[in-house]
């Protein structure tokens, strides 16, 4: 388990991260979301022990990262920009990690630089940004790490790239003890992937939450009431986190079991029900709307 | 994987990051030291058989390449070492990089030593190499010993200690900034830096300190600047001796070696603190910031001072200076810690503490309340004493155990060992109240001060230069100015002038030997002569001079002219520079007896009767013109020489000078030019000449 406890980190009169508290599971796609700025990568760098943290702590398994290479061998960092040697290939890359990681499985990179349709003996400054991504994450994959971190790694990959990655992320953590973290501020591209998403703002965390957790709590209904009263009566037994309607037809967004939702609703006999699916965005819109963030100015 | 393994991998791995510095340092090597050896030694061979050198000069030539004591190696151990830094380390100074490499399950501790190693090794490895390839070379050619192996080791060890000084000086510079341009300022401030300030120290105390003796630099000068200890390290070869044990190079290798093991100590606890986040930023350190800044802009200031002040001469300048450097240097390392201009006059702190600095520094030089100029330490601290002056005896030469000629207080100081503080005490005495007495006319660039050295009234102005050995090792150095015709100075240094060992330390052929010179120069009327003497009479010459001179009393020198310069040379010495010179006196009759026997003229005028015409020339700086006045008349003749000195002999003594107004001249004799005269006494000239000299105002 990754765990940050008051994290902190400034840079001059930045104040990059603020007092973060988060847990990080083993065994699952954590998603870590946020805008520009955000505080994404400080803390990632941070969990990858580049950065030390001005106060609190970031640990893995309760060991502090920083300056502590049992620990770090733990991960594989990706980062936005991915940094190469100059004049090297991916082979030569290879090497390296092979050397530095004990567990680099070089005939799975030799494997995965295949499908992937990369030349191994081509000098990396020759490829394209999305090619860089793709070396990154089957380096990544190959050293066989406990935790993956992946910054922005998405971002540069085509949908077919995405979806293959997608794939392999998912082979290796039923094959391994894996647990993918990446970054992002695109929360759609996370969305069928990622099991537990954080939200970043402005250095702190807003939500830290399952997904399927917070699919199961909150849930979209379309309805027609037969009058006012039984509207009426509809919000006030039931949680309505958001209500739009327009004329009759009314959208809510209710906190509560499904089976909850649907019997309060029955009883009720209205004229026309239906339960709708809600995104992550929808759901991130109606948690944080809780806690008083206007969400809408932050996800996309 | 075991730690060592991943240290030899990561050395590895950095060593396929630095193929063209390896390669740079390989080329580098083969042509500066096998080609150009193979180039100089066919050189050597070719004017050895031309007879334009002799062996030995070849055989130190050798053994200066087989050591690495040339200047292309110089180039070389700076460069590299520089090179080699910063490409070694050039990744602190991009966040990719340090990303990449803060990521790995690697202490930083780790990859510095693995960086360290590589910067070293790659220059090391092909330098022993060609090294030793061009020992065999020199030992093939018979032009080295094998028994010079032992210093050529030794010598090995000093240049790759120096290389790796100079390295890890570059390292710390990079591990203190996060930017190239800016690692490659640190390098040249820390290069540069220590020296510059001592200079400037020195500059300032001989612009503020009446009794400040520059001639030597301090001898902690070397240990300021990596570059200057390698300099050094050539100046302390033997090249007379360079096949014995060096102790002096033996002792600065330690010494470097030592400082090598706390600069690696430092640079690696530094990059274990270092901020990954620094990389682009001008300095890694924020908290050193403003330390650094105030130390440069304290010194850049001194030195616009002392620049403006030596354009306008007033004390007022080098304040404006002083101001206008620590407001400049402030604003433009300000901008370089920002990458912006618009942050020049920010951290006014800072400035204000340079102000402070400066200000008071500049109090210390004005007010003296260290008391350097009223210093004058205690006789039974005092190991010894050497003194150098321009009264007792002037115009002398001196020269090294090589036949080099060298400066008179580098002669002195290293030969004079004069115990009696009690001689001395009274001179030092007055040195001190002239000081006193003159300290702020001198600083403020005062008439009072002016007219008391130029005006004189009765005074006699000399200096001398005083070094004091301590018990404790140290040299001391003052410069003071006295009144000679005080009863009290006078009486000094008469008695100064009575030491033997004075006479010792002052004279070098008190301590020349017989073998070291072959033929006697010696300047009469008709102009310079030079003439070989055998072993024995150089014996003979040799033991009358120095009883002569023993004999010498402070009456004498103060009463009577020289007749005669003579001086001792060997072959291979140039015109005017001899092995060392001497005065005859008219008292010095075994050294007169000497040189009449082999025929020496013991009188610069010789015999009158040979003269058929003199002339006199005369400068007329008004119009830039020569006037000149030529006799045949025996009795003008006379009278023209009798009242003249011959230059040779004039720069003997302050008090043979004296007041009396004197006129320089060229002297023909025959019709040719013959000397450079000192006319004495302008009364006792021709009519003539008399109008001519008023005419061009050559007594001005």
């Amino acid at each position: 388990m990754i765990q940050a406890t008051n994290l902190t980190k400034s840079f001059g009169d930045i104040l990059a991260i603020s007092g973060i508290d988060l847990k990080i599971e083993d065994g699952q796609v954590f998603g870590l979301i946020g805008t520009n700025g955000a505080g994404k990568s400080t803390f990632l760098r941070m969990a990858a022990g580049i950065l030390r943290p001005d106060r609190g702590t970031i640990s893995i398994d309760k060991r502090p990262v920083f300056e502590n290479p049992e620990v770090k061998k733990e991960f594989f960092y990706i980062s936005d920009d991915v940094a190469f040697f100059a004049n090297t290939t991916p082979v030569d890359m290879a090497v390296f990690f092979g050397k530095i990681y004990e567990s680099f499985d070089m005939g799975r990179f030799n494997d995965l630089m295949d499908k992937f349709g990369l030349e191994k003996k081509r000098k990396i400054n020759t490829f394209s940004k999305g090619m860089k991504k793709q070396l990154s994450v089957i380096l990544g994959l190959c050293a066989k790490t406990r935790y993956l971190y992946c910054d922005e790694t998405f971002d540069g990959l085509d949908p077919v790239m995405r979806q293959a990655v997608k794939s392999l992320f998912a082979g290796d953590m039923e094959n391994r003890d894996f647990t993918p973290i990446i970054a992002s501020h695109n929360l759609r591209e996370l969305e069928d992937i990622c099991d537990t998403v954080g939200l970043l703002h402005k250095g702190g965390i807003i939500l830290s939450k399952n997904i399927e957790d917070a699919r199961a709590d909150v849930h979209k209904v379309q309805c027609v009431f037969r009058d006012d009263e039984s509207r009426n009566r509809t919000f006030e037994e039931l949680k309505v986190i958001a209500s739009e309607n327009r004329g009759k037809l009314y959208v809510l967004t209710i906190r509560g079991s499904e089976d909850d939702i649907e019997r309060t609703l029955r009883a009720e006999s209205p004229i026309f029900m239906e339960m709708l699916p809600l995104s992550l965005e929808e759901i991130f819109i109606s948690e944080t709307g809780v806690e008083g963030y206007d969400i809408k100015k932050i996800i996309c | 994987m075991t730690s060592k393994r991943l240290f030899a991998d990561l050395c590895a791995e950095n060593r396929k990051r630095r193929l063209w510095p390896i390669a740079l340092c390989i080329a580098g090597n083969f042509f500066g030291q096998l080609v150009y050896a193979y180039l100089a030694v066919m050189r050597y061979e070719q004017r050895l058989a031309e007879g334009r050198t002799v062996i030995e000069d070849v055989r130190l030539a050798c053994f200066e390449m087989a050591g690495g004591l040339s200047w292309q190696i110089g180039i070389l151990v700076v460069g590299l070492a520089i090179i080699n830094a910063v490409q070694g380390y050039g990744y602190l100074f991009d966040s990719k990089m340090c990303d990449l490499y803060g990521a790995l399950p690697v202490k930083r501790e780790k990859l510095f030593g693995a960086v360290c190693l590589n910067g070293i090794g790659i220059f090391a490895v092909p330098y022993i190499i060609f090294n030793v390839l061009v020992t065999i070379y020199c030992l093939a050619k018979g032009y080295l010993l094998v028994s010079f192996l032992p210093q050529l080791l030794g010598l090995m060890v000093t240049i790759i200690s120096t290389y790796t000084l100079i390295f890890l000086t570059s390292t710390l510079a990079c591990v203190m900034t996060g930017h190239i341009v800016v690692a490659f300022m640190a390098i040249f401030v820390f290069i540069v830096g220590g020296p510059a300030t001592v200079y400037i120290i020195e500059v300032y105390k001989q612009a503020f300190f009446l009794t400040y003796y520059w001639n030597q630099e301090p001898t902690y000068t070397s240990y300021t600047s990596p570059i200057t200890m390698y300099m050094t390290l050539f100046s302390d070869v033997n090249r007379k001796n360079y096949m014995l044990f060096n102790k002096a190079l033996f002792i600065k290798t330690l010494i470097i070696i030592a400082l090598c093991i706390i600069l690696y100590l430092i640079c690696r606890a530094l990059i274990k603190i270092r901020p990954l986040e620094a990389a682009g930023r001008s300095m890694a350190f924020e908290k050193t910031k403003p330390y650094i800044k105030c130390a440069i802009t304290v010194v850049v200031s001194l030195y616009a001072g002392m620049f403006f002040k030596s354009i306008g001469e007033k004390f007022g300048m080098l304040i404006f200076g002083i101001i206008c450097g620590l407001v400049l240097s402030h604003a433009v390392i300000e901008t370089i810690y920002e990458f912006d201009f618009k942050a020049c006059l920010s951290h006014f702190g800072s400035l204000i503490a340079s102000v402070v600095i400066a200000g008071l520094i500049v109090i210390i030089f004005v007010f003296d309340p260290l008391g350097y100029e009223t210093w004058i330490p205690r006789a039974d601290r005092v190991k010894t004493y050497a003194i150098e002056q321009n009264y007792v005896y002037n115009g002398l030469q001196y020269s090294d155990d090589s036949g080099n000629s060298v400066m008179s207080e580098n002669y002195v100081f290293e030969n004079m060992r004069l115990t009696n503080m009690e001689k001395i005490e009274p001179l030092l005495i007055a040195g001190v109240e002239f000081a006193k007495k003159y300290h702020y006319s001198f600083i403020f660039h005062d008439e009072v001060y002016e007219n008391a050295i130029t005006e004189n009234e009765g005074m006699l102005y000399g200096y001398f230069d005083i070094m004091w050995e301590m018990n404790d090792g140290r040299k001391i150095y003052r410069s003071f100015r006295v009144d000679l015709n005080d009863p009290a100075n006078k009486t000094c240094v008469k008695a100064l002038f009575d030491d033997p060992d004075f006479k010792e330390g002052i004279f070098q052929i008190m301590n020349i030997s017989e073998d070291s010179f072959e033929t006697i120069k010696y300047y009469d009327i008709k102009g310079s002569h030079e003439v070989k003497i055998a072993k024995e009479d150089r014996t003979k010459l040799l033991q009358a001079v120095r009883s002569d001179i023993e004999k010498q009393t402070f009456e004498e020198l103060s009463e009577a002219d020289p007749t005669m310069l003579i001086g001792l040379a060997n072959s291979s010495s140039y015109y005017g520079l001899e092995l060392c010179n001497f005065y005859l006196y008219p008292s010095f009759t075994e050294s007169r007896k000497v040189l009449e026997e082999i025929d020496i003229p013991t009188d610069w005028l010789g015999d009158i009767n040979n003269i058929n015409t003199l002339g006199i020339q005369c400068y007329d700086y008004d119009n830039n013109t020569y006037e000149r006045w030529d006799t045949t008349d025996k009795d003008e003749i006379k009278a023209v020489l009798d009242n003249s000195t011959s230059n040779w002999l004039n720069t003997n003594s302050i008090w043979r000078r004296g007041d009396k107004d004197s006129v320089y001249a060229d002297l023909f004799i025959n019709g040719n030019a013959s000397d450079y005269l000192l006319i004495n006494d302008i009364s006792a000239m021709p009519k003539e000449l008399q109008e001519i000299i008023e005419k061009t105002k050559a007594y001005e």
